[in-house]
């Protein structure tokens, strides 16, 4: 019969296919795909309407204020005979102990009524959500629900999600989760957060170290340029480095000009008692061909090709040339050669074709210069990485515009080209040719005046040094740094008194000279001046054979030779040194110049001609720090400490330049021994020096040569009474060195 | 550790004037039925303090060397020729402590660590510490009493110690050494004693008389009045050659000062005597010079 039926029926459908649409949804067949599809979901989506409905149906019957809760009281007490026994084997199953949240969460995944049935409450809780819903849904006129929403509790403005739903929901975070714990994953508000997070951190992946160490730097004026620039002061401006832009090329022509012209412009802002030109002509003389013919190349601003500018110095030439008079600041121009638009400069050596490269800048305020120090030769001779100052902040450009009024006119007269124009050259040329130039004269005059001891300079013949002055030659000058001219090879670079003191910071200039054979010159140091002459080398004079020059008879016949001169000195800074900053080439981007390492150096070696003591106050704490390390001194605290004892140390290393070359030796010759000492070419010096104190006193020294345990205590003592106030940890390594026993037992 | 020569010094704790042993130690010990277990002391008489160690005596003996199953104990090496008792002291408890003592720089360390330590390690430690600046200017000397460490494990430079160090090393039994090197006060000391006591001298290098007359020398109690006239410049060191044939009498000091070569260290190495130009072992010099000091100062 059955068979029939289905007979029948499927005959029925058949033969009424429309009509059984209604009655018989499984089997219905439509033709279009599409419409197949959406009607599968709609059957669908009624067929869990129907389900929630039913669920939320029998749900309520749990309501408390259904009546009938009572009647199924008896089926949720079996319910809840039945949970117990589940509860019981669940927490003994589990050892480890669950927390709240966990148990709860585990008994609804298992069975969701069971987790009301304890508590009425929550059941009351969910109802009248859902009442709310059903509420809403009656007052608002429902968004489309159909789709992927599902319907069941609608979701427009819902917390509620249908089981379907929820498990999409799970599904899709593990996914995108791989890794959260499954604990996790059904943690709502963890998800949340997490993706907050999420898309934080991509909001902040700009902003992140690495991307920003990885990208290029910021080509953008940040807020603190900004407000540098619109605090930019005038007087800033002054000493302000030039970086100029294309189209900021001003009316102003900045022009080359004579010495002349320089004396009687007053409004120049020199703190040089001479003539101001002399700092121009400084450069001048930098640039022309000095004896050995050698060309110092110096780099004056560009503006139509702002390209990575280095300064750097041949090989060749390893000094700079700088007449300066002794007390007036000598003018030293740097610039910032920074263009914002462009990459940075290198930081390595580039040799820079002078014709292409410019540089124009207003002629700074020579309180604004910064000096370099640099001792040792061997490094001269490489190219040195662009000293960029200025007395401002460590920005990147001081925009032009704001040039000063003041120094319009001034800078008008003084400052060199910015371009290479021709005019320019012309001016260049008329200028400033041998001949016309004064320059010589007024060097001399200078170095006359200046010199305390003017004789000892004597007659000196300041015409071999000119400035040949080609106008491609001659640039103004972005003079990077001055080192003190070292050029004697029998200077040796070993470190005297092994002294590394720090940077201060000397202004030293050097100059050349010429001196004629007649006047014999010796190396002069002038400890009190810090003043440093030196014979450098020779040149044969021309002599010029001709018949109508007639010889004149002040020349002396052995006057053919003419020896070079440089003289070093240490020169006040006028400048206010706080109002100096020190710009790098970014790359590099330590304060110091140097390395401390360096100038210590090189100050050690000043140290040895002048033969003075050296002034820890001047240095900061962190040198202090190092030099104490290096002398194998115990750190103390306080910076007044520490200074006391440096310099109570140090008067072992006074005097000991006659011990230098043996020193050397020594430590070599007690390397070779079978110990192994570790000390410093300083301390040795030093214990050196303690070692000859002793043996003047017969008694201490019997003591040691006798190994006599010491009671360290008297012997600082007894250094103390004699003048050497020297920590205890200092002497206890002197005996470790020495091999002195020590004790405390009286 | 009491002295040897004990009949000298009235008061046993505190002596009044520094004077060199005539011999003082420091040991290694191997506890033989447990040969892991090792033992650093100091002594100036090696085989008496060997038996405490062992129980053969009834006094003395350390704490850790009487545990069961440790003893009997036997002497791997000793390290002899320690110019005081304090510096022989400074050595035991550096190869003690040789992971933070301060004569071993933390980068050659070979210890790091408190724990038990193998007989490579205290060798090695061992050649660290006599190659150590302060205790270079000692003239240590090592005596191996186990033909094994002189065999494989001093010259295998295990911890990247090098072997080849400026040590003498003997290797006998310690028996054999004190036959052939008794504890005893060098005969020599006495001849020179004598020699000082007979006849006046002068130092042959200043020129100036040699005071060596007991009687003038006040009878002091603490060390601090000894301490005071010695800084008046009395009771300057003095000495002879210790070759016997010499004579040649100097200052302690003015010899030290003649012809100062090395200056690294105020201790001078190497000497010859302006005399006989034979080579001055200077720790037998100092010794006879310091000895007879004491005996100026003590007899009464």
């Amino acid at each position: 019969m059955s068979r029939l039926e289905k007979e029948d029926s499927i005959y029925e459908q058949r033969a009424l296919p429309s009509e059984e649409m209604e009655k018989d949804d499984d089997s219905i067949f439509f033709i279009s795909t599409q419409m197949q599809s959406i009607h599968e979901d709609v059957v669908e989506n009624e067929k869990n309407e129907v389900k929630i409905a039913s669920q939320i149906s029998r749900l309520k019957s749990f309501s408390h204020d259904n009546s009938s809760s009572r009647g199924n009281s008896q089926v949720t007490v079996n319910k809840v005979k039945v949970q117990p026994k589940l509860k019981a084997k669940k927490s003994g199953s589990s050892k480890k102990n669950q927390s709240m949240s966990s148990m709860v969460r585990d008994k609804f995944s298992t069975d969701k009524l069971s987790y009301f049935t304890g508590d009425q409450s929550k059941i009351d809780k969910f109802l009248k959500r859902i009442r709310r819903e059903e509420e809403l849904d009656e007052l608002l006129p429902l968004a489309p629900k159909a789709g992927s929403n599902g319907g069941g509790v609608k979701l427009s403005t819902s917390q509620l999600i249908c089981q379907r739903d929820w498990s999409y929901f799970l599904k899709s975070i593990k996914m995108k989760f791989p890794n959260l714990r499954s604990s996790r994953k059904r943690n709502l508000k963890i998800i949340t957060r997490k993706i907050a997070i999420a898309t934080q951190d991509n909001v902040d992946a700009e902003n992140s170290l690495w991307s920003q160490a990885a990208s290029m730097p910021d080509t953008e004026l940040s807020k603190d340029d900004l407000k540098w620039l619109y605090d930019l002061d005038d007087e800033e401006l002054m000493n302000a480095s030039s970086f100029v832009e294309d189209d900021i090329i001003d009316n102003r022509e900045f022009v080359l000009t004579l010495s002349q012209n320089m004396n009687e412009d007053e409004e120049v802002e020199f703190s040089t008692t001479g003539s101001p030109s002399q700092g121009i002509i400084d450069i001048f003389s930098s640039s022309a061909e000095n004896e050995n013919g050698d060309e110092i190349i110096v780099i004056s601003d560009s503006e139509s090709e702002v390209e990575e500018l280095t300064v750097s110095m041949e090989k060749s030439q390893s000094y700079s040339q700088s007449q300066v008079q002794p007390g007036q600041s000598y003018l030293q121009v740097m610039e910032s050669i920074y263009k914002p638009e462009e990459t940075l400069p290198s930081h390595q050596d580039e040799v820079v074709d002078p014709l292409i490269s410019f540089q124009s800048f207003p002629f700074a305020d020579p309180k604004r210069k910064i000096i370099r120090t640099q001792e040792d030769l061997s490094q001269v001779n490489e190219a040195e990485p662009i000293e960029i100052t200025s007395s401002t902040s460590l920005s990147k450009t001081p925009s032009f515009q704001q040039t000063p009024n003041k120094l319009k006119r001034t800078i008008s007269d003084i400052s060199p080209f910015k371009t290479p124009t021709k005019r320019s050259k012309q001016l260049l040329d008329t200028t400033n040719t041998p001949t016309n130039s004064s320059p010589v004269k007024l060097i001399a005059a200078s170095s006359t005046e200046s010199t305390p001891d003017g004789g000892q300079y004597g007659n000196i013949e300041d015409d071999e040094e000119i400035m040949s002055s080609d106008g491609d030659t001659v640039y103004s000058t972005a003079r990077t740094y001055i080192y003190s001219n070292q050029l004697q090879k029998d200077r040796t670079p070993v470190k005297k008194n092994g002294l590394k003191v720090v940077p201060i910071r000397k202004t030293i200039q050097t100059t050349r000279h010429e001196v004629s054979n007649a006047i014999p010159v010796q190396d002069y140091t002038d400890p009190i001046n810090h003043i440093q002459l030196k014979r450098v080398g020779f040149k044969e004079k021309e002599v010029i054979d001709i018949d109508e020059i007639i010889p004149d008879s002040e020349d002396d016949e052995d006057d053919k030779e003419i020896s070079i001169v440089e003289i070093t000195r240490v020169v006040e800074d006028l400048s206010d040194k706080t109002n100096t900053s020190i710009l790098q080439v970014p790359s590099s981007p330590s304060k110091e110049m140097f390395s401390s390492q360096e100038i210590r150096n090189f100050l050690a070696e000043e140290e040895d001609e002048s033969g003075g003591s050296i002034d820890f106050s001047k240095f900061t704490t962190t040198q202090l720090k190092e030099q104490f390390k290096e002398w194998g001194l115990k750190p103390v605290r306080g910076r007044d400490k520490m200074i006391s004892i440096l310099t109570e140390a140090s008067k072992l290393t006074i005097n000991s330049q006659t011990t230098d070359s043996t020193c050397a030796t020594r430590t070599t010759s007690i390397k070779n021994a079978t110990t192994t000492t570790t000390i410093s070419a300083t301390q040795q010096t030093m214990y050196e020096k303690l070692n000859e104190i002793i043996k003047s006193n017969d008694y201490w020294y019997e003591k040691i040569i006798s190994y006599e345990p010491l009671i360290l205590e008297d012997m600082q003592k007894w250094l103390e009474s004699i003048g050497y106030k020297l920590e205890y940890d200092f002497l206890q390594k002197y005996c470790d060195e020495g091999g002195i026993c020590c004790t405390n037992q009286r | 550790m009491d002295s040897p020569d004990s009949s000298q010094s009235g008061n046993g704790r505190s002596k009044l004037i520094h004077v060199i042993s005539p011999f003082y130690c420091v040991y290694v010990l191997q506890s033989i039925p447990k040969p892991r277990s090792f033992y650093i002391g100091s002594t100036p008489d090696p085989i008496r303090r060997l038996r405490q160690h062992n129980g053969e005596l009834k006094t003395g003996g350390a704490f850790r060397t009487k545990r069961t199953g440790l003893r009997p104990w036997k002497v791997v090496l000793i390290m002899y020729n320690f110019p005081s008792n304090v510096s022989a002291l400074q050595f035991e408890h550096s190869l003690q402590h040789p992971y933070q003592t301060r004569h071993i720089s933390a980068d050659n360390r070979v210890s790091h660590r408190k724990g038990s330590t193998s007989l490579h390690q205290i060798i090695a430690n061992v050649k660290l510490l006599i190659t150590a600046p302060f205790f270079k200017t000692t003239n240590l000397r090592i005596l191996i009493c186990e033909p094994e460490v002189t065999d494989k494990i001093w010259p295998s430079s295990k911890y990247n110690v090098p072997s080849t160090i400026h040590v003498d090393i003997q290797t006998c039994s310690l028996e054999e050494y004190f036959k052939a090197n008794p504890i005893q006060d060098d005969p020599s000391f006495e001849v020179i004693k004598n020699r000082f006591l007979e006849a006046s001298h002068t130092c042959s290098i200043c020129n100036t008389s040699l005071e060596f007359s007991p009687e003038e020398v006040p009878l002091f109690k603490a060390k601090s009045e000894v301490e005071q006239y010695r800084q008046q410049g009395r009771l300057r060191l003095v000495t002879q050659c210790h070759h016997s044939d010499c004579d040649n009498t100097f200052h302690l000091t003015c010899m030290a000062r003649d012809t100062e070569t090395d200056t690294s260290s105020l201790i001078p190495s190497q000497k010859s005597c302006t005399l006989c130009h034979k080579p001055l072992d200077w720790l037998t010099t100092v010794k006879i010079a310091t000895k007879l000091r004491e005996y100026i100062l003590k007899s009464k």
